[in-house]
């Protein structure tokens, strides 16, 4: 009798767990989704669905798209999420979301209507990319095809993922990474921007600048090149770049350094005054990539130059980006949490009014770079 | 009525051969003849010869044997031709000393020229002996008679065994003939500590049983044991090994089997050596050996003729390979019944595109594909060899091609089961390959019903089911529960040799030393 009821218990414990089964058939997959508000009041979810298809048939037809965008609205989002099914036969795995879109009009409000959504859904991952739709709505640019990339919205995360390696200039927000810098203080938020360009007919996604939130909503832009001082900014090791300086002596002419790691520290300091101030260190590392001149640029004479001017053009980018947030008075490299960790009383007077203290926070940078290879020539080629 | 007569006429019934048997032979040849002729009545194959001997005075004999099962030649040079002719011819002062013994001994002892020549004294021991092959000799005025041992018959040489095959190491298998299969292991142990006890099982088939051990290493325990299990079988055959594995098993009632079988004799040695006991049976190329472990299952022979460190790649590749037969199919079912998120994007697609046109829930899918892969598996098996391509010929078709076009089955499913039966194929020993077939079935439908949290308790189910039972007192799971450091370095991987200085350690070993530079505190012999 016992037994029995232990088997009975047992049975009942293991059958009522959660799990659904759900054959493969009857489900669809959301690469990407987008949100967007429209009218004020009606938030939109814009979904890009993948079409299963054989490997046998795959890659033939190039001219049928690889994914149908599906939109609905609603008064939330997820109300809008669940209105799609009355148009779609098949459960969309949420899970397989790889980038979340977000629409100009819906970042510029309020956060609320969205930052819960994804914080709570527990289907969406926390390493999907985030990015901020411009000139355009999220469900037109998930509409828009990769090249070579059978789903956009995953071409989205790897053109954030690759750039970074290759030419460093963005830093790819993920939403955990969006959640977390929205509910801490001294930080904020800098989401990279895809827009659309058009090449001939055809239209092209690209990323292009960032875009800078000062109390949680979008406030401004990033142009590249302050978005590669935010980049060098951040604390930490970065790994892989590409910048460009000036050839010495030759006016027009540039000189291309391959970025292999940077280390920045950055130290705030406060004086008696109550004056606050950042020491960036940056320590760098490159290769010297190309140039476009026949002189000898790398001798022992010309080689603490070079450098000296490679570091010079980092603190140009770092200055630039600073200044620029200052300007736009949003503190997207966290220096409020800089000054918390490091002078907790201070920080405990100064919270409330950060804002007012940040655009006035002088900055002192150091970069020490140094030049380690130069690949396959050390000479330069002479022309004869 | 007419019949009921006849039965009651019948007072005087026959002595039945269940009472004659048990007779004892009598000092009148005449008598014996009769009772053995009335047991041997319609065995066609047997021969009784009548003969006389030593002209002063004549003796009255008769010998008897099994045609088929004896060496004729043997029995007329060494039986036949010695009393006959050459007794005759004996120097007189040799006439004279067997004279002064009496006829029985002087035959037994200086006559015949046999090598084993043994008195038994009842039926029931003539009608064993002469079964067994053995020439029985009756001689007048004796209530005993001479065995000779003239065994000898048609029997399969000793071949490789098709079963277990390996690239390295000795080649040789056992047979169906017992004292070959002794021999062997004799050839490789060559110590007089290594007993072979014999016994008669089998109350039909009176079938020979030996008891292999080594003295100083075989705990003492699990000899008497054994032994005692063996004589508390009472059964009418025993026809191969597996009869008495089921009898005198722990747990008979699982599937999973605490013995090995092995049909190399090198392999029933190195077990032997490790302290275990190995019983073999006449008529059955198989040897049993206990204990055994259930890792021990995924250890081949060849693992110690090759350097170890291949070896112990192997070995952790028939551990993974094990994993893959056992879960694979419930992995694949829960995951795309259940955790749609664990497989990636685009792994996802292909899967999702192959199963649109399917009709059936991957469970149905797995479980049909499953089924007909055992289903090839067996009929593989039993086929003559002329049809065995034909089976595979429709198998690789007909399910891999045809099913798969017709939308029946998805690709990736027939690559889940193709993979696993490939993965169960892995496994050395095949009746550890049996466990894990069964058990994959059970996986599956746990997985199908609850998907991952069916697959983690029916796991703990298994191995609580395997950690519950012992062979021979041994727990099933050793070295790994209970965890024994020393051990399982042997398990996971091939220790080298040189690292190999202890046995493999059992309850009751008398010797554990394997190489005279293991740490001093070991050192007993």
């Amino acid at each position: 009798m016992k037994k029995l009821a232990i088997i009975l218990i047992m049975f009942f414990i293991v059958f009522s767990t959660g799990c659904q089964a759900v054959d493969v058939n009857d489900t669809s997959l959301p690469i990407g989704i987008g949100l967007d508000l429209v009218d004020d009041d009606q938030f939109k979810v814009s979904v890009q669905l993948a079409k299963p298809r054989a490997a046998e048939e795959g890659a033939g037809n190039d001219d049928e798209a690889d994914f149908v965008v599906v939109s609905e609205t609603g008064e939330t989002l997820s109300m809008a999420s669940r209105n799609l099914m009355l148009t779609q036969t098949k459960v969309p795995l949420w899970t397989y979301t790889n980038v979340v879109v977000l629409g100009e009009n819906l970042v510029s409000k309020d956060p609320a209507f969205y930052a819960d959504m994804l914080a709570r859904n527990p289907n969406i991952r926390n390493n999907a990319m985030l990015v901020v739709s411009k000139d355009i709505s999220p469900e037109d640019l998930l509409e828009i095809d990769t090249p070579l990339e059978p789903f956009s919205a995953l071409g989205i995360t790897k053109i954030l993922k690759i750039q970074e390696t290759s030419l460093g200039i963005y830093v790819p927000v993920n939403i955990g990474d969006f959640i977390q810098k929205i509910a801490t203080p001294g930080v904020d938020l800098l989401i990279p921007i895809v827009t659309v360009i058009k090449k001939g007919d055809k239209e092209l996604l690209k990323i292009d600048g960032a875009a800078v939130f000062a109390e949680n909503k979008m406030l401004g832009h990033f142009n590249e090149k302050e978005c590669r001082g935010y980049r060098l900014l951040n604390a930490g090791v970065q790994t892989g770049g590409l910048i460009s300086i000036p050839s010495p002596g030759d006016p027009g002419k540039f000189i291309a350094i391959e970025l292999l790691r940077s280390k920045t520290k950055i130290r705030p300091h406060i004086d008696q005054k109550g004056n606050i101030s950042m020491s960036i260190k940056v320590e760098g590392e490159g290769n010297f990539y190309e140039q476009q001149t026949e002189k000898e640029l790398l001798t022992l004479k010309t080689f603490p130059h070079l450098e000296k001017l490679i570091a010079q053009e980092i603190e140009k980018d770092i200055a630039l980006s600073i200044i620029r947030a200052q300007a736009l008075n949003s503190d997207v490299f966290g220096w409020g949490q800089l000054v918390r960790s490091s002078y907790p009383k201070v920080w405990s007077e100064i919270e409330a009014n950060w804002y007012d203290y940040f655009p006035d926070i002088k900055t002192n940078i150091e970069v020490d770079f140094s030049l380690r290879r130069s690949y396959l020539i050390d000479k330069t080629v002479q022309f004869r | 009525m007419r019949y009921l007569n006849k039965g009651r006429s019948a007072v005087d019934k026959p002595i039945t051969n269940r009472e004659l048997i048990a007779e004892k032979l009598t000092t009148s040849l005449s008598d014996n003849l009769d009772n053995l002729e009335h047991l041997l009545a319609n065995c066609s194959d047997a021969v009784i010869k009548r003969f006389k001997f030593s002209k002063s005075p004549v003796k009255d004999a008769a010998i008897l044997y099994f045609d088929g099962l004896t060496d004729r030649n043997e029995i007329e040079l060494n039986i036949l031709k010695p009393l006959m002719l050459e007794m005759e011819m004996l120097a007189p002062e040799y006439l004279t000393l067997y004279k002064a013994e009496d006829i029985f001994s002087s035959v037994k002892n200086s006559i015949l020229s046999m090598a084993d020549v043994i008195e038994i004294s009842t039926l029931q021991e003539v009608s064993y002996h002469i079964a067994s092959g053995d020439t029985v000799i009756l001689i007048d005025g004796f209530d005993l008679a001479l065995v000779a041992d003239t065994r000898s018959w048609q029997m399969r040489s000793v071949e490789t065994p098709d079963n277990e095959v390996v690239v390295f190491g000795p080649k040789e298998g056992f047979n169906e003939t017992l004292r070959i299969n002794t021999a062997l292991l004799r050839r490789r142990i060559k110590s007089t500590n290594f007993k072979i006890e014999a016994m008669i099982l089998g109350r039909v088939t009176k079938t020979d049983v030996v008891l292999c051990y080594i003295d100083n290493i075989a705990p003492e325990g699990l000899v008497n044991e054994v032994r005692e299990r063996l004589e508390q079988i009472d059964i009418d055959a025993v026809l191969d090994t597996s009869y008495i594995k089921e009898l005198i098993a722990d747990n008979p009632n699982t599937i999973f089997t605490q013995f090995e079988h092995t049909e190399k004799p090198d392999k029933a040695c190195s077990h032997l050596l490790e302290g275990r006991i190995c019983i073999i049976v006449d008529g059955s190329p198989m040897a049993l050996i206990a204990p055994i472990t259930f890792p021990q299952f995924l250890i081949s022979s060849e693992d110690y003729y090759t350097h170890y460190i291949p070896a112990s790649l192997f070995r952790l590749l028939r551990f993974g390979a094990m994993m893959i037969a056992l879960f694979l199919p419930a992995l694949y079912v829960a995951i795309i019944t259940y955790h749609h998120e664990m497989i990636p994007t685009s792994l996802y697609l292909t899967i999702a595109a192959t199963r649109q046109s399917v009709p059936f829930p991957p469970f149905i899918e797995a479980l049909l594909l499953e089924l007909t892969f055992e289903m090839l598996r067996e009929a593989g098996l039993r086929l003559p060899k002329a049809v065995g391509p034909a089976v595979s010929i429709v198998g690789a078709l007909i399910i891999g091609d045809a099913a798969v076009r017709a939308g029946l089955v998805s690709t990736p499913m027939v690559v889940v089961v193709a993979f696993t039966g490939i993965a169960s194929f892995v496994t050395p020993a095949y009746n550890a390959g049996i466990i894990i077939r069964v058990s994959r079935f059970g996986f599956l439908i746990a997985g199908a019903l609850l998907g991952f949290l069916g697959i983690v308790i029916s796991l703990v189910l298994f191995l609580t089911r395997m950690v519950s039972l012992t062979s021979f007192g041994q727990p099933y799971l050793a070295p790994i529960a209970p965890l024994n450091m020393q051990q399982i370095t042997d398990v996971i991987v091939r220790r080298p040799w040189e690292k190999s200085n202890k046995r493999p350690y059992m309850d009751g070993m008398k010797n554990q030393t394997r190489q005279a530079n293991s740490p001093p505190d070991n050192k007993e012999n």
